[in-house]
């Protein structure tokens, strides 16, 4: 059962997430990060622990402090340090095709998930690998 | 008695002469005669006591030996007679019948000898006319500079004329000198010819002569032209005679003589013009090669035809041969004049003909014609003028404006249709500077431009005001040419100008439509920009809590605990308030994008933030910040209320929220009159934020920079909008955990 970290300001989307995996028992563990800068601190920390890493991580746009896209910049330069190698999801509520044109030219973004994320659209997720 | 009458009658004996000498040869008596003829021959007056071998040797070596070998013979006892000559050069010596006798004292001892001598060459009249022919051809001799020699084949000795001892710079005749010494003077190169010429002159009894080259001991090499004659006794050879002549100066002239025809008919061959030199009988004595190619006669035709035949064939070529006939009788008649013309041959050919006397001595001898073919040159110089008159015609009547300057730009033609610039008078201008024609902030240009010309000699381009006749400037594009002369180096330029004025009138309002057109852009990009930002805010914010009620209401839907509902209802009406709330943001920001032209007051800075303070008592009072602020400098401002207020409570709060938790809050308010109008700076010593990290992020919406809870990243992308929109700016200034300055641009 994978580790699944979810990376949004949103406490009712990280709330309808966690019910739906947690219900679903997609994952193993929930690690859950308010903005990317919590998300970057933690990552950084557990590089060499290996099983405190996550195996997939949704990540928001619009977040305060570091968002999705500076969290994807200072993402870059700490990937070499992980001892694990995870996707990243992008997770919007934004139908804008110039965020889904910009999420691509990350290669760690493996997919860009509209909001709401519906349980079929997540078992498709956290099952693919 | 009888020695008186003797010696009376001695005196008296024409051509009778005696003398008596002593041992020594000296004089002891003589007769009148002898000392008449001593005078006559060698110029010297005798004396008794004087020596003649003394007097002989000085005056001739050939007869002072001859003399004393007779004298000494004498004196040892012998009498003889001789018949000699004597004489003081080769010619004019005369033939003498001496008598030598001895004399002897009473001992019968020899003491001094008798010479009795009778001139026998004057003893006929045939000798006399020899003697006399003898003497003129001495003189004629001696004017020519003509030597004798005379050699004798039996006993092999020779004989040199003064004359030829002065051609080797001889000094003293050599009485041994013979054939075979003078041999070593002859020029190698001439020995073999000379021994030939000679010999076979021996063999065959013939005349010799022989020209020859010698070198005498001086070295200085002479030509000599030598003759001679056998003379025969009995059939037998015994006497060579005969003659040589330096003919140095004769060959060297026929040298230079030769050397100089070579070169003059080398150059009448090579030169390019046809030539004729007629003699004033009308012989012809020069022609060259081109005058035959020319009139067009064969080289061997022109040698074997006569004369008058060749030139009356050279006259049936031309064009008009009477005016030509004409010209020649005039110039025959005036043999000094030259003449210059040209003419035309049959054959369509144009000579030039020139005409020159032959003079020789002051004499005219003969004429000089030379013509030169000039078709190819008068048919240049005829296609030269055509398409100088072309272009002249061309030039004048163009619509551009033509003109020639020389290097320093002064003006040397103007085409007319520079007449509409320059007015009338448009020619006064030419010998002026085409430079003070130009408007003068071109003139550097102009120079620059010019100058390049000439120094790359390549064609310029430039546009340039230039004054008008009337006033005013009209604008030209004005195109140099140069024009490069044969040393390389530019001569003249050729400037082209056509008018430009109405297209540089168009060029400034299409500068002027661009300049709008992309400030039009400038606002069209903000505006864009906004839009975007829209795009946006409706994408995230709004979808954001529609897509949550959308996952509650599922969740709601599919849920059996009422407690579980109950919490659903909560989250569905915090995202329904949370999308109002941004609803109503939206309708501020589209209210301060409509509402540019919202009305301004007069404002006291100090109200409004007494207003604003109000409004946030509570959160004043509960973080214990201490609120500075001064006016004083600009107390008030021309602005919307509402909208200072919204600049003073979000800068305020923004102050408040990101205090740093461990300060009081200390904020500032500052005003003051600057150029571009009213500056307000906002100062406090709160968080700070990582302007690096973050700056470009700053006034966008719902953007923040602090895990706060009341971030809600609307209130600078609200202000920002709000003074931009009015035409000021705000900026800002912060360090991490060392506080905030915001700066207020009001505008004007």
């Amino acid at each position: 059962m994978p580790i699944v970290a979810l990376v949004d300001d949103d406490s009712i989307f990280q709330f309808t997430a966690t019910r739906l995996i947690e219900s679903a028992k997609l994952a193993q563990n929930i690690l859950h990060f308010e903005n990317g800068n919590e998300a970057l601190i933690y990552l950084e920390k557990n590089a060499a622990n290996t099983e405190l890493l996550p195996d997939f991580l949704f990540l928001d746009i619009n977040m305060p402090i570091v968002d999705g896209w500076m969290f994807l910049e200072d993402f870059e330069k700490l990937k070499t340090k992980l001892t694990k190698e995870f996707p990243i999801y992008m997770v919007s509520s934004s139908i804008d095709p110039r965020d889904m044109n910009r999420a691509r030219e990350f290669a760690e973004v493996k997919d860009f998930v509209i909001k709401p994320v519906t349980i079929e659209r997540l078992t498709e997720l956290l099952n693919s690998n | 008695m009888n020695e008186q009458f003797l010696s009376i009658a001695l005196e008296s004996s024409p051509g009778f002469i005696a003398f008596s000498l002593d041992q020594n040869y000296c004089y002891t008596s003589f007769t009148k005669s002898h000392l008449v003829t001593m005078k006559k021959i060698w110029g010297i007056d005798i004396g008794l006591g004087m020596s003649l071998s003394k007097l002989l040797q000085e005056l001739n070596k050939t007869d002072y030996h001859k003399a004393v070998r007779n004298f000494d013979r004498a004196l040892v006892g012998e009498s003889f007679s001789e018949v000699e000559e004597y004489g003081d050069n080769l010619l004019a010596r005369k033939i003498w019948e001496n008598r030598y006798d001895p004399i002897r004292d009473n001992d019968g001892r020899i003491i001094g000898i008798v010479v009795i001598s009778i001139e026998v060459s004057n003893q006929s009249n045939r000798l006399q006319s020899v003697e006399e022919t003898n003497q003129r051809l001495a003189l004629a001799v001696k004017a020519a500079n003509i030597g004798i020699w005379e050699w004798n084949l039996l006993t092999n000795q020779a004989i040199w004329s003064d004359e030829i001892l002065a051609i080797f710079n001889l000094t003293e005749p050599s009485q041994t000198f013979n054939y075979e010494q003078y041999l070593p003077y002859i020029h190698p190169e001439d020995v073999e010819q000379l021994q030939e010429n000679i010999n076979r002159s021996l063999q065959t009894g013939q005349d010799y002569s022989s020209e020859h080259r010698v070198i005498p001991p001086d070295g200085k090499e002479k030509w000599l032209s030598a003759c001679g004659k056998i003379l025969t006794e009995q059939g037998k050879p015994v006497k060579m005679i005969g003659t040589i002549v330096d003919i140095t100066g004769r060959k060297r002239m026929e040298e230079e003589a030769s050397q100089a025809y070579s070169l003059l008919q080398a150059a009448v061959n090579s030169t390019a013009d046809g030539l004729l030199v007629v003699n004033t009988d009308g012989r012809i004595s020069i022609y060259n090669n081109r005058f035959l190619a020319i009139f067009g006669f064969a080289e061997d035709e022109a040698r074997n035809q006569p004369d008058e035949v060749l030139l009356s064939k050279a006259v049936s070529k031309i064009q008009e041969p009477e005016k030509f006939l004409a010209r020649v009788r005039e110039l025959y008649a005036k043999p000094h004049d030259e003449s210059n013309d040209f003419m035309e041959l049959t054959n369509g050919r144009i000579l030039h003909r020139y005409s020159k006397p032959q003079i020789l001595a002051g004499e005219v001898v003969g004429r000089v014609w030379s013509f030169r073919d000039i078709t190819e040159q008068q048919r240049a110089e005829a296609s030269l003028l055509k398409s100088e008159q072309l272009y002249r015609t061309l030039t004048d009547n163009m619509l551009e404006f033509i003109n020639l300057v020389d290097i320093h730009g002064k003006i040397i033609y103007l085409s007319p249709s520079t007449k509409q610039i320059l007015g009338e008078n448009y020619l006064d201008h030419i010998g002026t500077s085409i430079f003070s024609l130009v408007h003068a902030e071109d003139l550097e240009g102009a120079l620059g431009k010019f100058n390049q010309l000439i120094i790359e000699q390549k064609a310029v381009k430039a546009e340039l005001r230039y004054l008008k006749e009337s006033g005013g400037y009209i604008w030209l594009e004005t195109n140099g040419n140069p024009i490069v002369n044969e040393n390389g180096s530019v001569e003249t330029i050729v400037l082209a100008s056509r008018e430009i004025t109405e297209r540089k009138r168009n060029e400034e309002k299409i500068l002027e439509q661009n300049s709008k057109l992309s400030s039009i852009a400038e606002t069209l990009k903000a505006k864009n920009e906004q839009l975007e930002e829209f795009t946006q805010i409706v994408s995230h914010n709004l979808r954001s809590p529609v897509s949550n009620i959308l996952s509650l209401l599922d969740f709601y839907e599919k849920s059996d605990d009422e407690v579980e509902k109950k919490n659903f209802i909560r989250m569905l009406r915090e995202s329904s308030s949370k999308m109002l709330s941004h609803l109503h943001e939206l309708n501020e920001v589209l209210k301060i994008k409509q509402n540019k032209d919202i009305e301004r007051q007069w404002i006291q800075f100090s109200d409004s933030l007494e207003n604003v303070k109000q409004q946030l008592s509570v959160l004043i009072t509960s973080t214990q910040a201490v609120i500075v602020s001064d006016f004083t400098s600009a107390p008030q401002i021309h602005y919307p209320n509402i909208y200072l207020e919204s600049i003073l409570i979000n800068l305020l709060s923004n102050a408040l929220k990101y205090r740093h938790p461990d300060k009081t809050p200390e904020i500032h308010f500052l005003t003051s009159e600057t150029e571009g109008g009213i500056q307000m700076t906002i100062r406090d010593n709160g968080l700070g934020i990582n302007l690096k990290k973050y700056g470009h992020h700053l006034f966008k919406l719902r953007k923040t920079f602090h895990n706060h809870p009341e971030s809600r990243g609307i209130g600078l992308f609200m202000i920002k909008n709000q003074i931009e929109a009015l035409g000021g700016e705000i900026n800002i200034f912060s360090e991490e955990n060392n506080g905030t300055t915001f700066t207020v641009k009001f505008g004007k």
